[in-house]
């Protein structure tokens, strides 16, 4: 037979088979077990299995709905199990109930074995009450004994095997008083595949959709939303444990996988839980909106959209006290926010979060940043980090990097701050603070790091602006890496290419290539001064305020500062600076320019009582001011301040060279090197400021040149060396020239503090060593000092009228002496050699006492006194002694003398001279006459009576021998000056065998009256003759002899006698003045 | 030459004839020279120790500008003794020719006379 035949015959012996399975099966279902057998026997088994009331309605064994198996449908089932406070006295209630039935165990065992359960259209109503009774528990109790089936011809229902339940269009509510839990799911659709082994159900849970609600303690943490859930779960009923396998489940749009356990422990009252999840991709919307009402005040205003997933764990137990440790990880794949109290829509969100808490314990709660960014319109910034501590002082570990255009931002500034900024800011920063840190401005517990750059930055608040065009802060608190102990608290770096900050209307300042770095101690201690170092580098800084302007060329240094704390017991500034130009200047005539400067800084204790050291380096210093200017190259400067607040004392050195002072168009001082050393002391008792500031020091000077419109040739000062204190002025070495003026000046001024007191005179006692002095462009320099204006009362006494040209004024208030030692002196046109003596100036009188010195006509002496009362009414007077004077020079240096006693014109040779004099001058130095006092004595031997037409008129008279020259063995005579009468006393000349006496008058008009006596002669008469006129109209006449006897003092008259006496006391008088030699 | 010889003769012996003649000479009381006398714009100002001064207003000197001297009245011989400042003095020798209360009158040795009167 062949194969082909074989089948056909199997198959149709199946087919016959199957017909008659189809048959009897038909046969059973219609004939034998018809509704009205079953329904009465289930109705009976079910009131033995459940304890609670049971509606069922018509019970039918259905085969073909439930292929392969039998069941049994039941329509309009009920549990009917009434509860106090429950919200419905049905427990279940369906239109239908279908129970698959193991036909096996009914055929076998003649047990009713529900494989299968099938509920249509209806409800189940689960409560528990507060005490844990529930609605639900409606079969009996396992300790009490099943009541034996004592009708072996019934057979018995056993609800286990269920494999596979299905629920349809069920509405289910639970309500749990003591987990204070309300769910409430529509619209139910489930298909449980399972198997119920003892009491572990095994099961393949399939949610297909429900609506679903559920509440906690009041809150509705879901509503109404759109359920689905497939899940492999093993349920073991008595622990009330379901174990998730690979589940999945969606809660409206929202996808999630998860799998683990949740444990009801009821001994312990409450749900373990080890559940790990991870969602699909998702709308935020859809996840803002299943936050509870009670929470959605915190979203009011913001507008999130976007999606986002999320994976995570959930471990743990739930109870009313503990939470399970969440561990939730969301990532924020797309997200826009806008935000009402936030102008600036957020875009391009992108997040990646993680949430780790079991919300009670805040040790192990965190919520770290992975990562997060977002864009506003023109910027964008994002941040990482962990923010711990959530449930008591929360505490944020944030880096942040932002670019923000501040355009954006500058309507969020309130309107009353009347600021406006922008630019870009960009940088990342580090921030490390908690929120009671934040409140309490704890900055030295915080942190924060970062490097921001401000490009086109520009900010205006009120009218205070600050423009950079590309600058970079570094900036770190605490500072890690601190330069010194102290410093620990902020370091800044700042790097800017250009920044400009100012006023509108005031002041400006733009710095170019900036760098600064800034380290300082807590800035927040109110109790101290921060601690600060910085140190800064610019390639240039240029300032301005109303007129005033400065700009510094690569002024770079260091700037310290330490408060007084801890060990450091004193407080103190340290300051270097330099840079290698400055230029500064105020309006238009002032200004100040500067090379290569360096300042030190050292101060100390400078809140108590500071010390303070400056030390000044700077190169080609330019100053000036309208049209003075100051001019000085390699000007070094040190300074020490010592009990600033009390006395202050002050340590100063100053040294520079090519100093150039230039006062006006014509006054100057040029000095090729200086150096000064001086200890200054402040003496706040005092009121005047010369005497407050009491300076001792030491002064070196070389090549000095003073110019000024009072003098008429600039003083040259070769060197200076001086000490000096307050009073006195010990000058070692210096020298001085003044045109044609020479002078060492050594010697020392005193009484210095006291002159300015006006206790005491000026003194000085100087060496005055010169080689050409012009003594009277030396009077011009010294005209005046000290004098007082004389006012209106005293000049309309004096009835003096001030004149255009001042005389010369000695000095007031001084004592000068000076030892002079002079080798050529200029008085005009007049030379004066090997000159010494002392000059004195004493308080408005100049003396030159006892001078010795040489002419080209003689070796003099000279006592000179000048006393200045007042400027119309000046002494001058002189004693002059010449030793061996030529006449003839005598005549030429005193060209009064030839005026007094014209005959001297006529001798020649030498002689001894004595002339004293004085007179009141008024200011055009023009003698007043009436104060004219004069002495003089002449002496001469040996000197030749020259022939002229004077002399041979009187030698006629008196029958002399006509000789060209005649000797003249002696002369001797005085003649004294009073006011404009010169009175020549009697006088014997002798010459040859003639002996003559003259005496006569003198007058001012120039005209005489001269007796002439001779007195011997070889003629044996005694002639006298009278010569009286004037020059021009000489009258020679014979009178009487006056002076017949007067080389017989015996037979002298009493006229004679006292005309010598007179003359005597003139000489003696005169010669009490001669220096001996 | 006789004739001129005998002429010589006769005058110097007519001259020592009346050489030796002299009129007595006035004394004046120095207590009425004490006080300040005035003639024009010159004062002088005698004191009883015989110290003096003298000034010219119309040189603006004024009494505080007096220059001083010594002075000394016998019969009717005036010295006065003008101190110089410098060192050195000058003397000047006048005859009192009318001394009063009011009035002072002297002469110098040239004939030149000055009256003052008593301020």
């Amino acid at each position: 037979m062949s194969k082909r035949k074989v089948f056909k015959r199997i198959g149709i012996a199946f087919a016959i088979l199957l017909f008659l399975l189809v048959i009897a099966i038909s046969i059973a279902i219609w004939f034998v077990f018809t509704p009205e057998r079953l329904t009465p026997y289930v109705r009976k088994q079910a009131a033995q299995y459940i304890t609670c009331k049971s509606e069922i309605g018509e019970v039918e064994l259905t085969f073909f709905s439930t292929f392969p198996r039998f069941g049994l449908k039941v329509s309009r089932f009920a549990l009917i199990n009434p509860m106090v406070n429950a919200q419905s006295d049905t427990l279940v209630s369906t239109e239908q109930l279908i129970g698959v039935v193991d036909v096996g165990a009914w055929w076998k065992r003649d047990e009713l074995v529900i494989c299968d359960l099938r509920l249509i259209n209806g409800s189940i109503n689960a409560y528990v009450d507060s005490l844990g009774h529930t609605n639900f528990d409606i079969t009996p109790p396992d300790t009490v004994p099943v009541k034996p089936d004592t009708s072996s011809s019934e057979s018995s229902i056993r609800l286990i095997d269920i494999k596979n339940v299905e629920l349809n269009n069920i509405s289910l509510s639970y309500i749990d008083k003591t987990q204070k839990m309300l769910a409430d799911i529509k619209d139910l659709a489930v298909n449980l595949n399972g198997k119920l082994v003892s009491d572990t159900l095994d099961m393949n849970l399939n949610v297909n959709d429900c609506i679903m609600s559920f509440s906690y303690d009041g809150e509705d943490y879901l509503k109404n939303v759109s359920i689905k859930l497939k899940s492999p779960a093993k349920v073991i009923l008595s622990k009330m444990l379901v174990v998730f396998g690979d589940s999945e489940a969606s809660i409206n749009d929202i996808t999630l996988a998860f799998k683990g356990a949740v444990e009801n422990d009821a001994t312990k009252n409450r749900i373990n839980t080890n559940i790990t999840y991870k969602s699909n991709t998702f709308p935020i919307q859809s996840a803002l909106a299943l936050i509870p009402p009670s929470y959605q005040s915190y979203l009011k205003g913001v507008e999130l959209t976007g999606t986002a997933s999320s994976d995570g764990k959930i471990t743990g137990f739930y109870s009313d006290s503990v939470m399970p440790l969440m561990d939730l990880h969301i990532i924020m794949h797309e997200g826009n926010l806008k935000y009402e109290g936030f102008p600036l829509p957020l875009s391009n969100m992108k997040g990646d979060f993680v949430f780790y808490s079991d919300l009670t314990n805040d040790a192990i709660t965190y919520f770290r940043i992975n990562s997060f960014s977002a864009n506003t319109p023109q910027s964008s910034f994002g941040t990482k980090g962990i923010v711990n501590h959530l449930f008591s002082d929360i505490y944020c570990d944030l880096t942040s990097n932002a670019n923000l255009k501040l355009a954006e931002f500058a309507p969020m500034i309130p309107a009353d701050l009347k600021m406006k900024i922008k630019g870009n800011v960009s940088g990342q920063v580090r921030t490390a603070f908690s929120m009671s840190q934040i409140e309490k401005m704890l900055l030295d517990r915080m942190r924060f790091s970062g490097t921001m750059t401000l490009s086109n930055f520009d900010v205006l608040y009120d009218s205070i602006y600050m423009k950079t065009d590309y600058s970079t802060v570094d900036f770190s608190m605490p500072n890690a890496n601190a330069s010194n102990k102290i410093s620990k608290f902020l370091s800044s770096n700042i790097n800017s290419k250009s920044l400009e900050a100012g006023t509108i209307d005031g002041y400006r300042a733009f710095m170019k290539n900036a760098i600064v770095k800034l380290e300082t101690s807590d800035i927040m201690d109110t109790t101290k001064l921060p601690d600060v170092a910085c140190t800064f580098s610019l390639d240039s800084l240029a300032a301005s305020m109303d007129t005033m302007k400065v700009a510094l060329f690569k002024p770079s240094g260091n700037f310290t500062m330490f408060s007084a704390k801890g060990l450091n017991r004193q407080d103190r500034i340290l300051l270097a600076y330099s840079n290698d130009r400055m230029e500064a200047s105020m309006g238009k005539s002032m200004s100040v320019k500067m090379n290569k400067t360096k300042l030190n800084a050292d101060v100390t204790n400078f809140m108590t009582n500071p010390i303070i050291k400056v030390d000044y380096a700077g190169n080609n210093l330019a100053m000036s001011m309208d049209t003075n200017t100051i001019k000085m190259d390699d000007a070094q400067l040190s300074a020490a301040i010592a009990d600033y607040d009390t006395k202050p004392k002050i340590k100063f050195a100053y040294a520079g060279s090519n100093l150039d002072m230039q006062m006006g168009q014509s006054n100057s001082v040029r000095v090729s090197k200086i150096k000064m050393n001086s200890d200054i002391a402040n003496d706040p008792t005092q009121k005047d400021i010369f005497l407050q500031w009491v300076v001792k020091g030491f002064l070196d000077m070389e090549k000095g040149v003073i110019t000024a419109s009072m003098l008429n040739e600039p003083i040259e000062i070769p060197s200076i060396k001086m000490d000096f204190d307050p009073q006195v002025f010990n000058i070692k070495e210096s020298k001085v020239t003044i045109d044609k003026s020479d002078f060492s000046l050594s010697g020392t001024l005193s009484n210095i503090q006291s002159f300015i007191k006006k206790d005491s005179l000026l003194r000085g006692s100087f060496n005055f060593v010169s080689n050409q002095t012009d003594v009277l462009k030396l009077m011009n320099l010294t005209s005046g000092i000290g004098n007082e204006v004389s006012d209106s009362t005293t000049q309309a006494k004096t009835n003096e009228t001030p004149s255009a040209s001042s005389p010369y004024m000695v000095p007031k208030g001084i004592d000068i002496t000076l030892r002079t030692n002079i080798k050529k002196a200029l008085f005009g046109t007049e030379i004066a050699k090997d000159i010494t003596g002392e000059v004195r100036v004493k308080d408005g009188i100049l003396v030159l006492d006892d001078l010795v010195f040489t002419t080209p006509a003689t070796k003099m002496q000279l006592t000179l006194m000048y006393r200045t009362p007042r400027k119309n009414h000046i002494y001058a007077g002189f004693d002059y002694h010449m030793l061996d004077v030529e006449v003839e020079s005598l005549i030429k240096m005193f060209p009064m003398v030839d005026s007094i006693m014209p005959m001297l014109r006529s001798f020649k040779g030498k002689g001894e001279f004595h002339f004293a004099a004085e007179t009141y001058l008024d200011s055009m130095y023009n003698p007043k006459k009436s104060t004219i006092r004069g002495a003089s004595s002449i002496k001469g031997h040996n000197l030749v009576l020259m022939d002229g037409e004077t002399f041979s008129k009187i030698a006629k008279t008196l029958m002399f021998n006509k000789k060209a020259e005649n000797k003249v063995d002696s002369i001797s005579a005085e003649f004294t000056i009073f006011k404009q009468e010169i009175d020549i006393y009697p006088f014997m000349v002798v010459m040859d065998k003639y002996k003559v006496v003259i005496a006569g008058r003198h007058n001012m008009d120039m005209s005489f009256d001269y007796n002439i006596s001779l007195l011997e002669s070889p003629l044996p008469l005694r002639i006298c003759v009278e010569a009286k006129g004037t020059m021009d109209d000489l009258k020679v006449k014979p009178i009487k002899c006056k002076y017949r006897d007067l080389n017989r003092p015996t037979s002298r008259m009493l006229l004679q006698n006292k005309q010598l006496e007179l003359r005597r006391m003139i000489r003696e008088s005169l010669l009490k003045n001669v220096k001996k030699e | 030459m006789k004739r001129i010889i005998i002429c010589l003769f006769t005058c110097l012996s007519i001259a020592l004839i009346f050489n030796s003649c002299k009129k007595d000479e006035e004394s004046f009381d120095e207590s009425l020279l004490i006080g300040k006398w005035q003639s024009g714009t010159v004062w002088e100002k005698y004191s009883a120790d015989h110290k003096g001064g003298t000034w010219d207003t119309s040189d603006g000197v004024y009494e505080d500008d007096a220059q001083a001297f010594t002075w000394s009245l016998e019969k009717s011989d005036l010295t006065q003794i003008h101190i110089m400042e410098i060192g050195g003095n000058v003397p000047k020798y006048y005859t009192v020719t009318e001394l009063t209360s009011t009035t002072l009158k002297y002469k110098d040795d040239f004939g030149i006379s000055r009256t003052f009167s008593k301020r």
